[in-house]
């Protein structure tokens, strides 16, 4: 946009509506229907057929958004809000390297079918820093599944529970934190999960130990190896099973002064 | 009339590191007003209680009627730390689906999934 139009890259408020622009169309097809279908609620036509967003930017910075004909998915307000916001903090401050991007003035306007026009999103001056996020290498996590179905399968799972959380103990893992949950229960929501109202037919048990050493969150595999032959009744396993340990890249991130940051581009041919 | 939120408004979740942004928008203006006067930070925590660990900043943006909860310490560590299998808390946002608002009986009509109505009340 920037070269297209010859905006000047400190012309905050048209770099401001550009980003803002870019914002809408990142994360493939988050705005034309992606991520989006709640069926009864929110409908979506042909959500296996989705097209990447077109954005029609006028040279004041405006756009309409939209996407390819006889393609799935759907561009309208509510995907075109949805997406303003993802991802973001303050909406009248969303900090880029390149501006400061105000959403709060945008206006939307639904102008055709899978057409919305966007407008008068502002930008502010950027800030005198850049974030940098730093990898660090932090541990490891170990984790597994096993399953129970049929009648009694979630009394079954919560003994299984309760014998791997002994067995830990007996084999002293060292984890920073240990997670058994019940998929189909409370694996996604964890506490914040309500009681089931009946019993469900399946539940998956599923462990996740953090631990400083490979050779700790190893365990975590080999309890549950141990369910199979040694556990509850019924217990049901993935045989053979994958790498059940990872190695965590923790990330932090920082600001540094922007004028301590010279880029450089090198290209490498192989 | 006290109904779901899922009948007044849509959800998105996003992540940046240990925090989860969830935004609210209503389905129509006439509901904005409310969820604004109910959907208060210290209600939202407390419907995310024991997932969502830090504070909870509500930013409003009454352009296009939507809140912007911002929840801190709601990861568990972050996505690359986090135990829980949604790691990005992708589906974080369909929790709030669940909370409770009181909407005037006129506004009926408006609901979305509601009832009689049928699905996606446009």
């Amino acid at each position: 946009m920037m070269y297209e139009f010859g905006w000047d890259p400190l012309d905050h408020a048209r770099v401001g509506a550009g980003n803002g622009i870019g914002h809408l169309m990142e994360c493939g097809a988050q705005v034309t229907g992606g991520y989006f279908a709640d069926p009864g609620f929110k409908d979506v036509p042909r959500p296996w057929d989705f097209a990447f967003p077109i954005a029609e930017v006028s040279p004041d910075g405006s756009a309409v958004i939209t996407k390819v004909a006889d393609t799935g998915g759907c561009v309208d307000l509510r995907t075109v809000k949805e997406q303003m916001l993802y991802e973001v903090h303050d909406p009248g401050c969303y900090i880029t390297p390149d501006v400061v991007v105000d959403f709060t003035s945008a206006r939307l306007e639904q102008v055709g079918p899978d057409r919305v026009r966007v407008s008068a999103i502002g930008g502010k001056p950027r800030t005198s820093t850049l974030k940098v996020s730093m990898g660090c290498i932090e541990g490891f996590v170990g984790e597994d599944m096993f399953f129970y179905a049929g009648p009694g399968a979630l009394c079954r799972a919560q003994l299984a529970k309760q014998i791997l959380e002994e067995r830990f103990r007996i084999v002293q893992l060292q984890a920073e934190e240990v997670r058994i949950n019940f998929l189909g229960v409370n694996a996604i929501h964890g506490v914040m999960s309500p009681d089931p109202l009946a019993e469900p037919y399946e539940v998956a048990v599923r462990v996740a130990a953090r631990t400083r050493t490979r050779e700790e969150a190893i365990k975590v595999g080999r309890e549950v190896d141990g369910m199979a032959v040694s556990g509850v009744g019924m217990t049901g396993k993935r045989v053979p099973h994958q790498d059940r340990t990872r190695e965590i890249i923790g990330v932090w991130s920082s600001l540094v002064p922007r004028d301590r940051i010279v880029p450089a581009i090198t290209y490498h041919e192989s | 009339m006290k109904v779901m939120l899922r009948h007044v408004a849509h959800t998105r979740s996003g992540d940046k590191g240990n925090t989860s942004n969830i935004s609210v928008i209503a389905y129509a203006p006439e509901f904005y007003p409310h969820l604004k006067a109910q959907l208060s930070a210290d209600r939202f925590k407390a419907h995310y209680a024991g997932v969502v660990k830090g504070q909870v900043k509500r930013y409003e943006v009454d352009t296009i009627c939507a809140l912007n909860f911002v929840a801190h310490d709601a990861l568990g560590g972050g996505v690359s730390r986090s135990l829980c299998l949604d790691n990005y808390g992708k589906s974080l946002s369909s929790r709030v689906l669940s909370f409770e608002v009181d909407v005037p009986e006129i506004l009926r009509p408006l609901l979305v999934g509601y009832g009689d109505k049928g699905v996606d009340g446009r």
